[in-house]
């Protein structure tokens, strides 16, 4: 069950998390009833179907309210989103196919629970979207060696709003697929219906009822893991120690041909820094770190892009006594110029008043 | 006309004496003499720490909208234990069914209720929140490793930090921050010079960027606000995410205030305080509050005993929803919150 009074969840968010509220306009709310069915296939594709079914706060079908429909069927986009967040945390990097975009089926059929305590019904006809999501390319899939994975499946409706569950959550297992071993979190969720080899079914009457996480170990024997090709190249352009601010600033050049986002690490003996840093090709940028080594301590620098080190580089905090001691000549070839400078105007000035007053005159 | 000897020894003289003053090495104010530079010192020093304690009771009244009887799960929200803040539930005048904890931490009490069609019930809790107003020197800290760079800073449904818009501005703010704290505080501070305060649902950072009058502005308020530092945040590799909770505008022993729902939407007490603000991860001290909204000042690390925190939004992806008490299909009519201040 989704709790999809859309425009009164909105409104509820607004107010309770707002200084000001919002003037509202008054919307029809309504509930979904929601089956999830997840067919796992051997080539490590899940194929997943949701059937949603409107209904009213007194338990009232409302497939046939067209503005409701037309509302889930518009919907696509965020379902969708939520169905990949039932086996990714990044749904931005999990391959999908749209088998079937949402639709109305007037032949399909929900089951769930529509307000009357301990009771679940059929309710007839449903907005099914179907969608292949490619297990290896979300976080659900975890290889535990050879043909053998364990597959992580989260209730994302009940974990965004504690309030929404999947009424029916039905996971069949298909063709070379084999079932080894399932568990459900928390453990006081109601245990499955059906649970067989191919299939395991779970009615949930309420949110307490089901689970909010189902683990499965399964051997699929067809998936296959791409590994992905080093795609960002980057180098240590610079890198400059300031004894004056104990920072080191890093410049990071992009030799490859696509943009990226690098990761300058610096180690140190007591801390390990990494800064973020997108740079287009051929561009530069710098990044500065503070330093908390000694004098004479090692530093390391090091670019990482798409996951693998791609330069490093090696110095060694110091005082940059060789920046002193060239102020220090400055300053001391800046004393014999005034030493000398002086001379020659003492000099002047005693040969004025040696002209002023010669000796020979005064004598005679 | 003066001698050549005269004109030689003056230039000579002014030269020298360029020379010494220029480049003779002096103490700076950022000179230490263990390392000939600036302090490398790691310090988190708390330089004030005051508790204030709380008596809490919040009522919520819920109505069956219906003709039939429902058994139903109704889900209050608790303030958290977390980093400056202490929490003791004292009473719920209901036994609840279990205690669940989101999926960020935040304390949910699940009651189970019946009522039967048009009747109304109240649901009541009175906590002891202690909260700790603080101010903390953060200097010299480190950036975080790479493994929580990589962990910890990614885009999240309100966070877009792969928006080009946003990865350029915050390289701009703070490439050249020389530490974490230093690049919040730029960040806070483009914010605030950038800020057209409107109440608005939230829309995510991404939503919140808008161009006025020809320059970029940013559009919202507390929530957008915490988003867009969120997001620059993490475009930088600093850990971020957003605290929800209650802020009381009133500094008075008993602040009371209260939300009805009305036929067309709600009607809010002047002193309605839902809140939300950025927090950011510092290893040696935890999570630090950032405040951009009270003073108009960039506060970090700088906290007022006003913050009540209900929880916190970092690895849900499409957000935690905080809605202090709800049903499936009970309605909440009125939200009731009392604050009493125990005098120290």
């Amino acid at each position: 069950m989704r709790l999809s009074r859309i425009a009164l969840t909105i409104l509820v968010v607004v107010v309770l998390t707002k200084l000001v509220a919002i003037p509202a306009k008054p919307q029809l709310n309504y509930l979904i009833g929601l089956n999830m069915e997840v067919e796992i296939m051997d080539n490590g594709v899940a194929r997943v179907t949701l059937k949603q079914h409107p209904f009213d706060a007194a338990g009232r079908s409302l497939i046939s309210n067209k503005e409701v429909v037309e509302r889930i069927i518009s919907d696509q986009d965020s379902t969708l989103s939520l169905i990949l967040l039932f086996f990714t945390t990044n749904p931005s990097k999990t391959l999908y196919l749209i088998h079937s975009p949402s639709k109305l089926d007037l032949d399909e059929q929900v089951f769930c629970n529509t307000g009357i305590p301990g009771v679940m019904e059929t309710l007839n006809g449903a907005v099914t979207l179907v969608v292949d999501i490619f297990l290896n390319t979300t976080s659900s899939l975890i290889p535990l060696g050879g043909d053998i994975y364990q597959v992580v499946v989260t209730d994302y409706f009940t974990l965004t709003d504690p309030r929404s569950w999947i009424d029916v959550m039905d996971f069949r297992f298909k063709g070379g697929v084999k079932l080894l071993n399932f568990t459900v979190d928390p453990t006081w969720a109601k245990p499955p219906s059906i649970a067989n080899t191919t299939r395991l079914q779970w009615l949930n009457i309420n949110e307490a009822d089901a689970p909010d996480n189902y683990v499965f170990t399964l051997k699929i024997p067809g998936v296959v893991f791409s590994s992905t090709p080093i795609r960002l190249k980057a180098e240590v352009s610079a890198a400059r120690f300031s004894s004056a601010t104990s920072s080191l600033q890093v410049s990071v050049r992009n030799i490859g041909d696509r943009e990226g986002v690098f990761t300058v690490v610096l180690t140190e003996k007591v801390f390990e820094q990494a800064r973020k840093v997108s740079v287009k090709p051929g561009e530069e940028a710098s990044v500065l770190f503070p330093v908390h080594a000694g004098n004479g301590e090692d530093l390391v620098v090091k670019i990482f892009g798409g996951g693998e080190q791609l330069d490093e580089h090696r110095l060694i905090v110091s005082v940059d006594e060789t920046v002193n001691n060239r102020l220090l000549m400055l300053s001391a070839v800046g004393l014999i110029l005034m030493v000398i400078g002086s001379l020659l105007i003492l000099f002047y000035i005693d040969e004025k008043l040696m002209k002023r007053h010669p000796p020979s005159e005064e004598k005679a | 006309m003066p001698d050549a000897k005269l004109i030689v020894g003056m230039v000579l003289t002014l030269i020298g004496a360029s020379l010494v003053l220029g480049f003779l090495p002096v103490k700076t104010e950022y000179s230490q003499e263990d390392h000939g530079g600036a302090s490398r010192e790691v310090r988190v020093e708390y330089v004030e720490k005051h508790n204030y304690t709380y008596f809490l009771s919040q009522c919520f009244l819920l109505r069956n909208p219906s003709n039939n009887t429902v058994v139903d799960l109704v889900y209050m929200w608790l303030p958290v234990n977390a980093s400056n803040q202490l929490v003791r539930l004292l009473e719920t005048n209901r036994e609840p069914l279990y205690r669940k904890n989101s999926e960020d931490g935040a304390v949910i009490l699940v009651y189970n209720l019946s009522l039967m069609g048009g009747e109304t019930t109240w649901i009541n809790a009175t906590l002891q929140v202690t909260v700790e107003k603080y101010k903390l020197i953060m200097e010299n800290l480190p950036w975080m490793n790479y493994s929580q760079v990589e962990k910890n800073t990614g885009g999240k449904r309100y966070w877009a930090v792969e928006n080009q818009t946003y990865v350029s501005i915050a390289q701009s703010i703070g490439l050249d921050a020389r530490d974490p704290v230093e690049a919040c505080s730029r960040i806070g501070k483009w914010i605030l010079a950038r800020l057209n305060y409107q109440p608005t649902w939230r829309r995510g950072a991404e939503h919140a960027l808008i161009l006025k009058d020809g320059k970029l502005a940013v559009s919202g308020d507390c929530e957008e606000v915490a988003d867009v530092f969120v997001t620059l945040a993490r475009i930088l590799g600093i850990r971020s995410r957003v605290a929800h909770g209650i802020y009381l505008l009133e500094d008075k022993d008993v602040v009371t205030m209260w939300m009805r729902r009305t036929e067309t939407g709600y009607d809010l007490s002047d002193n309605w305080g839902g809140h939300a603000w950025p927090q950011i991860y510092v290893p040696q001290a935890g999570w630090v509050d950032v405040e951009l909204l009270e003073g108009g000042t960039v506060k970090i690390g700088d906290f007022s005993q006003y913050h009540i925190k209900y929880g916190f939004e970092e690895k849900s992806f499409m957000g935690s929803t905080m809605l202090y008490c709800q049903a499936m299909y009970l309605e909440t009519d009125f939200f009731h919150f009392t604050f009493r201040r125990v005098q120290p």
